[in-house]
């Protein structure tokens, strides 16, 4: 009896606080924008500091709508997709289905994006991802839009580029067996072949792999074969990037090879370990993977996310306070409607430069101006350092 | 309490050494849902007999003796065990004061040796704590004594040769010595047995009595059994109480139940 | 296959076989002793894990410190969780699903457990830190200062282990239990303490498995879930109730999924991206074809046959 009295009590005070903050905002327009990240799995930490991104983003737009006298407020919704395809198509069909939201924000990951592309094409909910860039979710006329990171097709010349510059006459490519995996091995292998490059033997481990041992112990054996003048391309995930350097430090044939890699072997947790960061600085390794420009905007959005988490962005945040504040502009353009946010919102995107780089897309609704850094480990392995751009459209690497 | 029942021990055995009862059975009844299995039962085991407890099938008997080891809960009645009402008891507690059984099926642990089964009952050892498991010296002047303790028994019931043997490789006969020689490592006073010679051959069915007779000469062990091989039995029990149908049908020395009227009527269908 | 390949991926399995065996055990004993298949295990690995790691970090880097924080942790979270949720089950008798589910459910309240403490702390994908080293190398074989860690460990705690079982008293109650738990009670073995016992020492050893395995890759909160069917897969080989069986099948699935996956991959092209299929073969194989696995192998010698 006083079980159930318990539980009458606290579904009445769960309604009486909801009846007060509709109280509160009965006057207001609330436009919810959805947040599908992965909050867990080894992207959690990109998730979680991506959302802190998106907030930031929210709490300005609200702060100047405030300001100006506008009866329109933006709330954000976020899901864990799980880093998995189910996960976000769950996601996304939660976000929808609890609170009306006609845009999202995410996922992360290609995969990601391609598991949620269903049902927002079915709803015509409109996804605004800032990492995705797996050239198999280039697809036009679709509810998916990429903005500000450029698709895979881009990067992965400039892959092709640095391995043939650095002299491999042939190249090994360990990738993670996904979306974003696959089409960045295809992409390099065609780029690399095309420009005079040998044979590429790829590898692919399982996306949810914490262990790597058998793939480094076949990743050597195949540099073995090819002999002194091959490379090594490492286009893995976090946690597997670690897994994988801790074999791989004590190998010999993998130790003595250069490496290339995309930008999850260069995070914080792979240098504070001594062993892994002196594994890359002996392999000279390269990644080209965010972008290197700078706008005003910037230095602004440094401090402003400093002051309000007490920390700083991580990689890529500012990718995503950018999509949020995209997708926010569209929606106070267009309206909260999934079918007029989706026509507007090349649109604005074309009229929307960001803390990194003019947004533009192209005919798939993806990031068109490609623009990158390109960053090699310091000698002692204590951090990165910009030694380049890529220019995308051009297909010029400028060093500096 | 005590003095209540001691008054009532039967006349039968005053002036031998026995003097008091061990085990009494007040008004005990067992109901299975409209089945009575029990029905009112009462009887007095004294201390140092071998009482034989004699039926046909289904006459209760086993039931009788899941009820005194705690095994299945009584309808009815009161179980007092030394003195102490031990009705309510679950059959680790009763086993704990003295009470040990053997089972129709030999109950062993047939992937352990033969002296692995001897030590397990066992009580307090020192080497079960995680503690001092892992020590040797702690525990092996324990487990030592333990050991040839039991080793003293085995030898009693013929069974030292075997000692490193596993259960499982034992013949019918020897897993029921087993099992009595295991029930007494832990001391009891009182040893319940279901049909210690079911599926043995006669000539170790009646060694299985003589051990029995023995243990209780030697060690002063009361013993309350059940058994269909009469002519075994009577050699050896002391007092027979004969169950029909959940009641007690007689009761009598050896010889009184041989010539009962109503026993063999029932029970020999004469 | 070339030979540096073939050494190589035999020295991995040998490392990795040893880990495996050392968690399958844990399954095996659980499995015998308590009638439990628990999947929970995975998360007492973890948990063990995340304790070698929180020392590691604290500036205590002597492996054998290590080691004892992660059994200690691995052992206790173990004993939480029969005391919280499988003997309270237990006691009402419920069925074998009801308790294989219920493990299913500890395991995802520790692992989110372990999620909110590696989130708070920013706990992901770091390393136990004992940098690694090369002790000994002639061609292509090479071992390493965690090989030298991780296989005589193993090793030794499976003796002690298997000594445990067959020559003390405490282990004696833990084989009876395993052979005949009914029976247990009735001649007053203390059944709930050796139990306790059984699961501080499951848990213990899984710990210590996760220290190890924390060396072995990067430590988040989804390692040993990203084992345990390997590892379930070792414990069906040994039928869930043979030690021997048990540790041989870990090194039947390290093998598999090293050395033959390499020489599927190198002689047949087949994609190393298949490998987390191997354990799932094997289960599936052994429980079609031969239920008993290994245990018909090894008679006798103190196995936990039920």
């Amino acid at each position: 009896m006083i079980k159930k009295l318990t539980v009458l009590l606290l579904i009445a005070m769960m309604m009486l606080s909801l009846g007060a903050t509709a109280a509160a905002q009965d006057d207001m327009d609330i436009y919810v924008l959805g947040v599908a990240l992965p909050f867990t799995g080894s992207f959690g930490t990109f998730g979680q500091d991506f959302e802190r991104g998106i907030d930031l983003a929210v709490a300005e737009m609200n702060a100047e709508l405030e300001a100006a006298g506008s009866s329109i407020r933006f709330e954000t919704a976020s899901a864990d997709t799980e880093q998995t395809p189910e996960g976000a198509a769950r996601a996304l069909q939660t976000i929808v289905q609890t609170t009306g939201a006609q845009v999202v924000v995410g996922p992360l990951t290609t995969a990601e994006v391609l598991g949620a592309k269903q049902f927002a094409d079915e709803n015509g909910v409109v996804i605004v991802a800032m990492a995705s860039s797996g050239p198999a979710a280039s697809i036009p006329g679709d509810n998916i839009f990429r903005v500000i990171y450029p698709p895979d097709t881009f990067s992965s010349k400039a892959f092709a580029t640095i391995a043939l510059e650095r002299g491999h006459e042939n190249m090994v490519v360990l990738h993670v067996d996904d979306a974003f995996g696959n089409g960045m091995n295809e992409q390099f292998t065609k780029n690399y072949q095309a420009n005079g490059g040998g044979e590429v033997a790829a590898f692919a481990y399982a996306p949810q792999s914490t262990e790597l041992s058998t793939e480094a112990a076949a990743v050597s054996a195949a540099l073995a074969g090819f002999g002194d003048t091959a490379g090594f391309f490492c286009v893995c995930f976090p946690g597997a990037a670690e897994a994988f350097v801790q074999v791989a430090q004590i190998d010999p044939v993998l130790t003595s090879v250069q490496w290339l890699g995309n930008e999850a072997m260069t995070s914080d947790e792979m240098l504070e370990d001594p062993g892994h960061a002196q594994t890359l600085a002996n392999a000279n390794f390269v990644t080209v993977s965010q972008s290197a420009d700078t706008t005003p905007l910037t230095p602004i959005f440094n401090e402003a996310f400093m002051a309000m988490f007490d920390k700083e962005p991580g990689i890529f945040t500012n990718y995503a306070f950018d999509a949020a504040n995209i997708a926010m502009l569209t929606m106070l353009a267009a309206g909260n409607d999934g079918a007029a946010v989706k026509s507007m919102l090349p649109f604005i995107s074309n009229h929307y430069i960001g803390t990194a780089v003019q947004a533009f897309l192209d005919e798939n609704g993806d990031q068109a101006i490609a623009s990158y850094g390109i960053r090699q480990v310091l000698e002692d392995g204590s951090g990165f350092y910009v030694i380049g751009t890529y220019d995308g459209n051009n297909d010029t690497i400028t060093y500096k | 309490m005590g003095g209540g029942y001691t008054a009532r021990v039967s006349t039968r055995y005053q002036g031998a050494e026995i003097m008091t009862a061990l085990l009494e059975l007040r008004n005990l009844r067992k109901d299975y849902g409209g089945l009575r299995a029990v029905d009112d039962v009462s009887l007095t085991v004294p201390e140092g007999a071998i009482i034989g407890l004699i039926g046909p099938n289904g006459s209760g008997k086993s039931t009788l003796i899941n009820l005194i080891a705690g095994a299945t809960q009584r309808s009815a009645g009161r179980v007092i065990f030394a003195g102490d009402d031990i009705s309510d008891l679950p059959p680790d507690a009763v086993f704990k004061l003295g009470i040990a059984r053997g089972y129709q099926e030999p109950a062993l642990y047939l992937k352990l040796t033969v002296l692995d089964n001897m030590l397990l009952p066992v009580k307090n050892q020192r080497g079960e704590g995680p503690w001092y498991a892992p020590w040797w010296r702690t525990w092996h002047n324990e487990e030592a004594k333990h050991a040839e303790r039991a080793l003293a028994v085995l030898e009693q019931v013929q069974l030292l040769q075997q000692y490193d043997t596993l259960a499982s490789d034992l013949s019918g006969g020897q897993m029921k010595l087993l099992e009595i020689a295991r029930s007494l490592m832990g001391q009891p006073k009182l040893l319940l047995l279901d049909e210690p010679t079911a599926g043995v051959a006669p000539k170790l069915a009646y060694e299985i009595f003589e051990q029995i007779a023995r243990l209780r000469r030697e060690h002063g062990i009361t013993f309350l059994i059940v058994e269909h091989r009469l002519e075994i039995l009577f050699d050896f029990a002391d007092t027979v109480y004969v169950m029909h149908l959940g009641n007690l049908l007689a009761e009598g020395s050896v010889a009184e139940i041989a010539n009962h009227a109503t026993v063999r009527e029932v029970y020999f269908g004469e | 296959m070339p030979p540096a390949l073939l050494t190589t991926s035999l020295v991995n399995t040998i490392q990795i076989g040893s880990l495996y065996a050392l968690m399958a055990l844990g399954i095996t004993l659980t499995f015998s002793v308590m009638k439990l298949p628990n999947f929970a295990h995975a998360e007492f690995v973890t948990a063990g894990a995340y304790a070698a790691l929180i020392v590691s970090l604290s500036g205590v880097l002597n492996p054998l410190a290590i080691m004892a924080a992660a059994f200690v942790v691995g052992a206790l979270t173990a004993l939480i969780s029969h005391i919280a949720v499988f003997k309270p089950l237990e006691n009402r008798e419920v069925s074998l699903y009801t308790l294989i589910l219920a493990s299913f459910a500890v395991g995802l309240i520790i692992r989110y457990i372990l999620f909110l403490m590696a989130d708070y702390f920013n706990l992901f994908d770091l390393r136990i830190g004992i940098p690694l080293t090369i002790l000994f190398r002639e061609g292509s074989l090479i071992l390493s200062n965690l090989f030298a860690w991780v296989v005589p460990t193993s090793i030794l705690l499976v003796i002690l282990l298997t000594l445990l079982l067959n020559a003390t008293p405490l282990g004696r109650e833990m084989r009876a239990l395993a052979n005949n738990s009914i029976l247990a009670r009735v001649i007053g073995i203390p059944v709930e303490r050796v139990k306790n016992y059984t699961w501080l020492l499951v848990g213990g050893l899984a710990g210590v498995a996760g220290a190890l395995w924390g060396l072995q890759s990067a430590v988040n909160p989804l390692m040993g879930w990203a084992a345990i069917i390997s590892v379930f897969a070792a414990a069906i080989l040994g039928g869930l109730s043979s030690f021997s069986g048990t540790i041989l099948g870990a090194y039947v699935v390290a093998f598999s999924e090293n050395t033959l996956m390499l020489f599927l991959n190198f002689n047949f092209g087949v994609d190393l991206a298949y490998k987390p299929a191997i354990p799932f073969i094997i289960i599936i194989a052994v429980l079609l074809l031969r239920p008993q696995g290994f245990t018909e192998i090894f008679r006798r010698a103190g196995d936990l046959d039920r």
